[in-house]
């Protein structure tokens, strides 16, 4: 499966994409990110305090949609999924 | 409300026909009712204008307002609006600009001016504090706004605030816009070309007083709270600093909604990257910028080294509609180019997201025959970099086919037959989102008084970043009804004086907190809202009495299924959003203002 990062989170995992084995689902993705780079539990969190929740402050993306559409982190993954996460951000 | 609220309480009324100079009183109802700046212009030019006149004759005036909050402490409060009908649209124009001008306009001690008339000769308006002039400027006329900036403050003074038009304007580029600290933007809707119409090169403005707010206590403790609010902010106080609006290519290009040349080949991009604001902030970011009094910062200064690229430079931006329009709308993934081309539009005075978008609806026609290469003098395909550059050059200079292309992509494709291909609405460029992918936006198009814009109800916010909540960009229910709160909470903000990108942290409650402070008003956060309805309203009446098309898109978006990401198969499902907004709007099916309406924002008795 494929894992794409946007703005600041590239600099955390020090590379735009990585390619892992899926997880079920995206609680367990965000919890192996959480794990493997130590930002995204402490300067950059992905989990809400609980480790139960995406925070709201960050944004994913299943093949395009965001997970809200998707039954929220509960989404579950397959290898052929392409997953974007990045944090909270605008423009215009 | 009383002067000193906010408020100079002085407007300047130029006429450059017979070159008299007068000032006058602010019309105090107007301001209460309008706010002021986009609002409180377009208030005073529907009073003085015929919705039916020409938008390049000597009878057309030209309005540069600021609101109540421009100048103060709250937060990125440096806005001024430039009003005028659009000779682009023939709808309303009103486009907004930072930077230091507005500012430096109220500590003179004016809150706007109006031009009237046309000059016999070039000329500028010099304002130094009392001293208020009409100036030659013959030398001026033909240099580009850099050039001219640097000019006028070697012969005015180094703290002396600039705002000019480039040849563009002076030309009849139907985009040209009108710059201020050479490279902020009063960009769409072609105000510049209004301005060079009338012989005025440009304004120049120093002062020395300060803007007095009513409540200084009330109004210091909403401006902390606010600022507060927008450094902790994840996207004002960190996101929009670091990457600037270009962030946006990447999360965009995943919802499948980054238009590509021209949207023929849908809005999925697979060199997106190369456009993005992460590419442009590791390879060509020099620092940030942020216009008067902000906190958040989001210009960018580039460059690009001789040996990197022939397309180097140094300038500023670009924004991330420039991103895609010189980019992927194109064709091109050549960050390089794309700075290129958007740095030749802020020294040439030209609205980048029209010059891109009408360069690829040329590619288009070319690729499909429709453009012989003889008119153009090259071939003109998607993703030439070096073709798209000239094109823009060719433009600003008025040379050849430039000189087609300044008319904008309406009047191209329309003279080579085939105005569908246009990607426009009311004549006016659709900025970088794809209405089939995230059909708010598509509403939002259709509906903005100035023609195709993001920027009067920013439906990307709820639709696909989650600000303030996340809504289903495939779906069509309850857009309408979104749609009109982002578009009269927009029309309120743009009529403070405060940049619209505090939005994305602050709401209706810290907007109306400043104001209310600012102006010495009472009122509900609701009655201030209302006047946002009202300015939208008002806008609305003068494109009807001016006989502006009514709210639609291209036939690609409503007709022409993306062919591939995550909203492949979509079309824009405008007709049931429009019926959906035109009730919630208090509209007649027919997408017109009732009676009822009317009288309920007091607009009854506004005759044009
Ligand atoms: S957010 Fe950007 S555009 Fe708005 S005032 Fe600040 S620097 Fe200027």
């Amino acid at each position: 499966m494929q894992v794409k990062f946007f703005a600041t989170y590239i600099s955390v995992v020090g590379q735009r994409v990585i390619d892992i084995p899926a997880p079920s689902s995206v609680l367990d993705l965000l919890t192996y990110l959480s794990q493997k780079y130590p930002e995204f539990s402490t300067t950059k969190k992905l989990l809400t305090d609980d480790g139960l929740d995406m925070r709201d402050d960050v944004i994913c993306m299943v093949n395009g949609r965001h997970i809200i559409h998707m039954g929220g982190v509960n989404c579950p993954l397959t290898d052929r999924d392409v997953v974007a996460i990045t944090p909270q951000m605008a423009g215009g | 409300m009383t002067v000193g609220n906010g408020w100079t309480g002085t407007l300047l009324r130029v006429n450059l026909t017979d070159g008299t100079i007068i000032r006058e009183a602010l019309n105090m109802k107007d301001a209460n009712d309008y706010v002021g700046a986009r609002g409180l212009g377009t208030k005073y030019y529907c009073n003085e204008v015929d919705p039916k006149i020409d938008p390049l004759s000597a009878e057309n005036k030209l309005i540069f307002m600021t609101g109540p909050c421009t100048g103060t402490l709250a937060s990125s409060a440096g806005r001024y609006e430039v009003v005028s009908k659009s000779p682009l649209t023939g709808a309303i124009g009103a486009a907004n600009s930072g930077g230091h001008f507005g500012p430096e306009l109220k500590y003179a001690g004016y809150d706007g001016i109006i031009f009237e008339g046309k000059a016999e000769k070039p000329c500028y308006l010099y304002i130094n504090d009392d001293v208020v002039e009409l100036r030659c400027a013959k030398d001026l006329w033909g240099k580009n706004v850099h050039e001219a900036t640097d000019m006028l403050n070697a012969e005015c003074g180094e703290d002396f605030r600039v705002a000019t038009i480039a040849p563009s304007g002076e030309n009849g580029v139907l985009f040209a816009g009108i710059m201020n600290d050479k490279n902020r933007a009063a960009g769409r809707g072609g105000m510049g070309a209004v301005m060079g119409s009338k012989n005025l090169k440009a304004v120049v403005v120093r002062g020395t007083g300060s803007v007095k707010v009513a409540r200084p206590e009330g109004f210091l403790k909403e401006v902390a709270n606010a600022r507060k609010m927008l450094i902790e902010h994840p996207v004002c106080g960190e996101g929009l600093a670091a990457f600037g609006t270009e962030i946006l290519v990447n999360i965009i290009n995943e919802v499948g909604g980054l238009p590509v040349n021209n949207g023929r080949d849908g809005a999925s991009y697979d060199k997106a990257y190369d456009i993005s604001g992460e590419n442009l902030a590791e390879k060509h970011l020099l620092k940030n910028q942020g216009c008067f009094g902000c906190t958040i910062a989001c210009g960018r200064v580039t460059k690009v080294k001789p040996d990197e690229s022939e397309f180097y430079g140094f300038g500023e931006g670009p924004e991330y509609e420039a991103g895609w329009s010189f980019g992927s709308d194109c064709g091109i993934n050549d960050i390089a180019a794309v700075l290129k081309a958007n740095w030749i539009c802020n020294e040439e005075g030209m609205d980048p997201i029209t010059m891109g978008a009408t360069i690829a609806c040329a590619m288009e026609l070319f690729e499909m025959g429709a453009i012989p290469e003889s008119d153009i003098g090259f071939p003109l395909r998607f993703g030439d970099a070096e073709a798209m550059v000239k094109c823009v050059r060719m433009t600003a200079d008025a040379q050849g086919f430039g000189k087609i292309l300044g008319q904008g992509s309406y009047r191209l494709a329309d003279k080579y037959g085939h105005p569908e291909l246009s990607m426009s609405v009311k004549k006016q460029e659709m900025p970088a989102y794809d209405g089939r992918a995230i059909q708010g936006i598509a509403l939002e198009y259709a509906t903005s008084n100035r023609g195709g814009c993001h920027v009067r109800g920013y439906m990307i916010s709820p639709e696909v970043l989650g600000l303030p909540i996340k809504t289903d960009p495939l779906v069509t229910e309850g857009k309408g009804a979104l749609l009109k709160t982002f578009q009269d909470l927009t029309a309120l903000c743009d009529s403070t004086g405060i940049c619209l990108f505090t939005t994305f942290a602050l709401g209706l409650p810290e907007l109306a907190g400043q104001y209310r402070e600012a102006v010495d008003s009472d009122e509900s956060d609701e009655e201030i809202l209302l006047k946002g309805e009202r300015i939208w309203n008002l806008e609305k009446r003068f494109n009807m009495e001016a006989g502006v098309e009514k709210d639609t898109l291209p036939p690609r978006l409503l007709r022409e299924e993306l062919p591939s990401g995550p909203a492949k198969g979509k079309v824009a499902e405008l007709q049931t959003m429009l019926a959906d907004y035109y009730e919630v709007r208090g509209w007649s099916k027919e997408g017109e203002p009732t009676s009822e309406k009317l009288k309920e924002l007091e607009l009854q008795d506004i005759s044009f």
